[in-house]
């Protein structure tokens, strides 16, 4: 029979159960201000759908229907398919943006409002204070991935058979880590600042611009293409379209996936460290409750 | 050395206590340059079943204090000991002993209900939804939240939600309590409803650690005080005893206006037979005289025939049983406001 721990008695519980339950409850929590909030969520699927179509026609405009345009794009992007490139680019793109500028900044938004302080106090440990909602993200995110795959299907025509789909969930996942660690590194860098919003749109221009979002980064001055070539979201675009677009072989995806989880567990671990090393800093300085 | 889950031997170690703490942050400095201590060399022991207030003024040290018992701040020099336990060797076993109500209304979640801000707390301690169900309905009944605990807090008052605060620092059967300015941003109805439900805490046998600039609060809440100003622990003690320490029982506030410094002087001397004064300057030739005295009726009469004599107006009198306000001023010469110390 369950009983609260006696005044001053152990946890209830082994560690692993204990922090299982914690994470769910953060996953649980971050889903029912979620649920509130649905119209943003919403809003969110819709940009992804919409705003690559004015890219699409954007380039279109620019090929004005000249088959060496489309050659040469085919050569720099290894596709033919424009509208494959530009949707797979661009719901990466969105999964970025809802992580590092949802989940990714809830321990700043914790510290704004004066929760944090009281989140610390309890034994939940930083790992699902990192990634807990980051969780949360997965199922609007799956949503964001599927329509995308459905836009791309029956509006523009993109051939996916099973292969392709297998393959491209096998690198979204892969990627989770990534992203997840990306959104916490984030998190732990703007705990410290007053406004992070400047570096937000900063980032997310960066992104747009070096990570071949919405073009090939063959377009790009030679220097800047081994740079873009080896950044985190870089990979996961360039993985994803290999996957779905060039029907990479399967063993490549695996090799390509690996790298991709490689990647998540360094920059999840560099996090963790920086949020411990954080959290020393704010105990002696006193800024953990103050903003 | 004391260990976790051992009340026997808990009740025979203070719930706090305090050696030479001292907390300097990093960029506190004077206008000398000079670093500045924002809590300076406080010793203090707290036992079992006791509420203790510290009262001071915004920025004397009382937040500092109760975050380095919290574990959220690291002392710079001395020892925290909760329950004999050492809050730098010990964090995770004090913590799992306190329950701590910081921050205010904004540190919960107002997007959600009262229940799922609980069952968030709870399972943050390991319990499930399932099993922390009936905790949760006694610390929300507890707390005379239970008709509101599915609603929306965001609809709710501050009273309420501050009072859902102290339900979530109640939620883990907290051996101490930390309370930083409970009633802080109430109305005086919402505060009487906060000191109601922490007398009841404090009825059921909790030990409380206060923190407050209000003296009727602290007067009205704890068993013992300490007196903080500028990081330094200045009195501590009973309400009782700290009045007595005043010398006087009675104290009469005077605004009067005067022709000359010297004639202030002199009235002050007309009255050293029955009161002890202090003065401070509120405008040109006006002062704020505090009278303190064992006897009551006779400093009015002997202070309107002095200031007859000085030429002195006397434009308020107010007479009244010495009080904290009183002890304050006693021990640090100042009037005690919420207004933060200047460094």
């Amino acid at each position: 029979m369950f009983s609260w721990r006696s005044r001053g008695g152990g946890f209830p519980l082994n560690p692993l159960h204990r922090e299982a339950i914690a994470f769910t409850a953060t996953v649980r929590k971050e889903w029912q201000v979620m649920m509130r909030y649905w119209p943003d969520t919403t809003m969110i699927i819709l940009e992804t759908i919409l705003m690559p179509i004015a890219y699409w026609a954007q380039a279109a405009g620019f090929e004005g229907g000249d088959p060496n345009a489309s050659e040469a794009f085919a050569q720099r992007s290894g596709t033919t398919e424009v509208a494959g490139f530009i949707y797979l680019g661009w719901v990466v793109y969105m999964w970025v943006t809802t992580i590092v500028w949802g989940p990714g900044m809830s321990l700043r938004k914790e510290r704004m409002q004066g929760s944090l302080e009281p989140l610390f106090l309890t034994p939940v440990s930083r790992f699902t204070l990192l990634f807990g909602p980051s969780t949360t993200q997965l199922f609007p995110t799956a949503i964001l991935f599927t329509v995308v795959g459905l836009m791309m299907r029956y509006v523009f025509g993109v051939p996916l058979g099973a292969g392709q789909i297998i393959a491209g969930v096998l690198v979204v996942a892969a990627s989770i880590p990534l992203l997840f660690g990306l959104g916490a590194l984030v998190g732990v860098s703007v705990m410290r600042m007053r406004d992070s919003s400047g570096l937000n749109s900063a980032l997310r221009g960066l992104i747009g611009l070096f990570c071949g979002i919405t073009f090939p980064i063959a377009v790009l001055p030679e220097w800047v293409q081994p740079i873009s070539r080896v950044l985190p979201i870089t990979q996961v675009v360039d993985a994803l379209r290999a996957a779905v677009l060039s029907r990479a072989e399967l063993a490549a995806t695996w090799s390509r996936s690996l790298i991709l989880l490689a990647f998540g567990a360094v920059i999840s671990a560099s996090a963790m460290v920086l949020l411990e090393l954080t959290l020393r800093n704010v105990r002696r300085t006193g800024r953990l409750g103050h903003f | 050395m004391p260990s976790a889950g051992t009340d026997i031997h808990r009740a025979s170690v203070p719930a706090v206590e305090l050696e030479e703490l001292t907390k300097f942050y990093p960029k506190r400095r004077g206008p000398d340059g000079r670093p500045i201590a924002s809590v300076d060399h406080v010793s203090l022991r707290i036992e079992p079943g006791e509420v203790y207030g510290l009262l001071g003024p915004n920025g004397a040290g009382k937040s500092t204090i109760i975050r380095m018992i919290a574990t959220l701040l690291q002392p710079t020099s001395g020892h925290v000991r909760v329950c004999g336990l050492d809050t730098r060797t010990h964090e995770r076993e004090v913590r799992a002993l306190l329950g701590v109500a910081l921050g205010g209304e904004r540190s919960l979640y107002w997007k959600l209900t009262a229940r799922q801000n609980l069952e968030y707390f709870a399972a943050l301690h390991g319990h499930s939804r399932r099993k922390s169900r009936a905790r949760i309905n006694e610390v929300l009944e507890q707390m005379g939240l239970a008709d509101r605990a599915d609603d929306h807090i965001e609809t709710w008052s501050t009273g309420m939600r501050q009072r859902l605060v102290m339900a979530r620092a109640l939620l883990n059967r907290p051996q101490l309590l930390l309370l930083d300015e409970p009633s802080s941003g109430l109305d005086p109805r919402a505060a009487q409803a906060m000191h109601d439900h922490i007398l009841q805490l404090k009825t059921a046998g909790h030990t409380i650690l206060l923190t407050t600039h209000d003296m009727a609060e602290a007067d009205a809440l704890s068993d013992r005080l300490g007196i903080i100003d500028g990081g330094k622990l200045v009195g501590e003690g009973t309400s009782a005893a700290l009045k007595r320490s005043v010398g006087a029982t009675w104290v009469v506030h005077v605004r009067i206006a005067v022709p000359t410094k010297v004639d202030l002087d002199l009235l002050i001397d007309d009255l050293a037979h029955v009161a002890k004064a202090n003065v401070e300057p509120e405008a040109e030739g006006v002062f704020a005289l505090t009278l303190l005295s064992q006897v009551s009726d006779e400093v009015v009469p002997a202070l309107f025939a002095a200031a007859g004599a000085r030429g002195a107006t006397v434009l308020r009198v107010e007479n009244e049983p010495v009080s904290l306000k009183d002890v304050f001023l006693a021990l640090t010469g100042r009037r005690l406001s919420a207004e933060p110390v200047a460094p």
